[in-house]
């Protein structure tokens, strides 16, 4: 059995984690969902804060668009990081603007060497306003782009010339693949990139399935984490039809044992 | 922002992909928009989500999606004009949803809440 799995905070777990939790091997905050959030409930996140490692994640650095970085958001993020101490943060090798125009999805970038030269620029600028080196991390892709770089490329590339880790999304590998066909060992075999945090997580078993976290991570996924062995954190994110708290952390459990 | 390749292409693909309704594996990004707004609006508005019930919340959210482009990184500014929406929606149907008092609340709360 490997590392004991984190999650990825959700603000109805804050209290139950806090009342009766146990200590959690990392705990993922999700940065936009912090945003607006009261003195007091940012207290209960110190408090959870003292008790588990904490990871952020991010939404919005809108790394990958033609849009200018938005440096609001980056002091907002860095002011965060530092009033938690944390040191590891990630986003989405992704864009999600276009003139100022904004998506709710995650939008997927040409493999192409002028979009990977935009974005060795843009995690140069990004990790200067964090003061922080930045991760990035592959996300669900449901059509093809332009380019040839391999996916596995670029992230090795982004790690050799800005440092940026990868931060690997196991059930992302899964759902592109049957979208697109491309096996998760053409991305994981020739992966060179250091590794930040690994995110499993579960989805809809339709065709074409989407990135929806909506269950525990499949059978598939946790053949992918025993097949990685990492060493970093491993988080479960879980979005859709959320579990209480008191119901997922025991079959967190259970999942660790049979699968990994 | 200058006239790249990239951002020629970017443009290209949100015009196409994410802000137009189509069907099939095309239409999955804008599909992705719909699915993502209703993560946002029945997060922020558990009430009335359960109030208007479950398909109407997702015919509705999809109805003001398709006439409206998402505009704010965060999602929260989807919250005031999801509600006005409704409201208006709600003035057309026959008989109305009834709700016109709790998405007036709700309107007085969001343009209230810190921002």
């Amino acid at each position: 059995m490997g590392a004991r799995m984190g999650i990825s905070l959700r603000r109805e777990w804050v209290e139950p984690l806090l009342a009766t939790g146990p200590a959690l091997p990392a705990l993922e905050v999700i940065f936009e969902q912090w945003v607006f959030a009261s003195e007091s409930e940012l207290r209960q996140l110190e408090r959870l804060r003292e008790r588990h490692p904490m990871l952020l994640h991010c939404l919005s650095m809108n790394i990958g668009s033609s849009d200018p970085l938005d440096r609001d958001y980056f002091e907002q993020v860095r002011a965060f990081a530092d009033r938690f101490a944390i040191a590891a943060v990630s986003d989405h090798l992704s864009w999600r603007s276009i003139h100022g125009v904004w998506s709710l999805s995650l939008l997927p970038l040409p493999r192409t060497e002028e979009a990977l030269a935009h974005v060795v620029d843009r995690v140069d600028e990004a990790q200067a306003c964090l003061g922080r080196t930045i991760a990035l991390e592959n996300i669900s892709q449901y059509l093809p782009v332009p380019g040839d770089i391999p996916l596995v490329e670029m992230f090795n590339q982004l790690h050799e010339r800005c440092g940026a880790r990868v931060h690997l999304d196991l059930n992302n590998l899964l759902v592109s693949e049957r979208w697109l066909g491309e096996t998760p060992g053409a991305f994981l075999d020739p992966l060179t990139a250091d590794m930040a945090w690994v995110h499993v997580a579960g989805h809809d078993d339709v065709p074409l399935p989407i990135d929806d976290h909506s269950r525990m991570p499949t059978a598939a996924c946790m053949e992918l984490l025993a097949r990685v062995a990492p060493t970093v954190p491993v988080i479960l994110e879980w979005d859709r039809e959320r579990p209480p708290l008191q119901k997922l952390l025991p079959a967190i459990s259970a999942e660790q044992v049979q699968g990994v | 922002m200058s006239d790249t390749p990239l951002s020629t292409w970017q443009t290209q693909f949100f015009s196409e992909r994410v802000c137009a309704r189509s069907s099939g594996r095309g239409g999955v990004y804008f599909r992705e928009q719909v699915f993502g707004a209703l993560a946002v609006l029945s997060e922020a508005l558990p009430d009335l989500h359960e109030a208007v019930g479950e398909q109407n919340f997702r015919f509705f959210v999809r109805e003001f999606l398709s006439n409206r482009q998402p505009q704010d990184a965060l999602g929260t500014t989807l919250i005031e004009p999801f509600l006005s929406f409704l409201l208006a929606e709600d003035a057309k149907l026959a008989p109305p949803l009834g709700l016109r008092r709790m998405i007036r609340a709700l309107q007085q709360a969001a343009r209230s809440s810190p921002k």
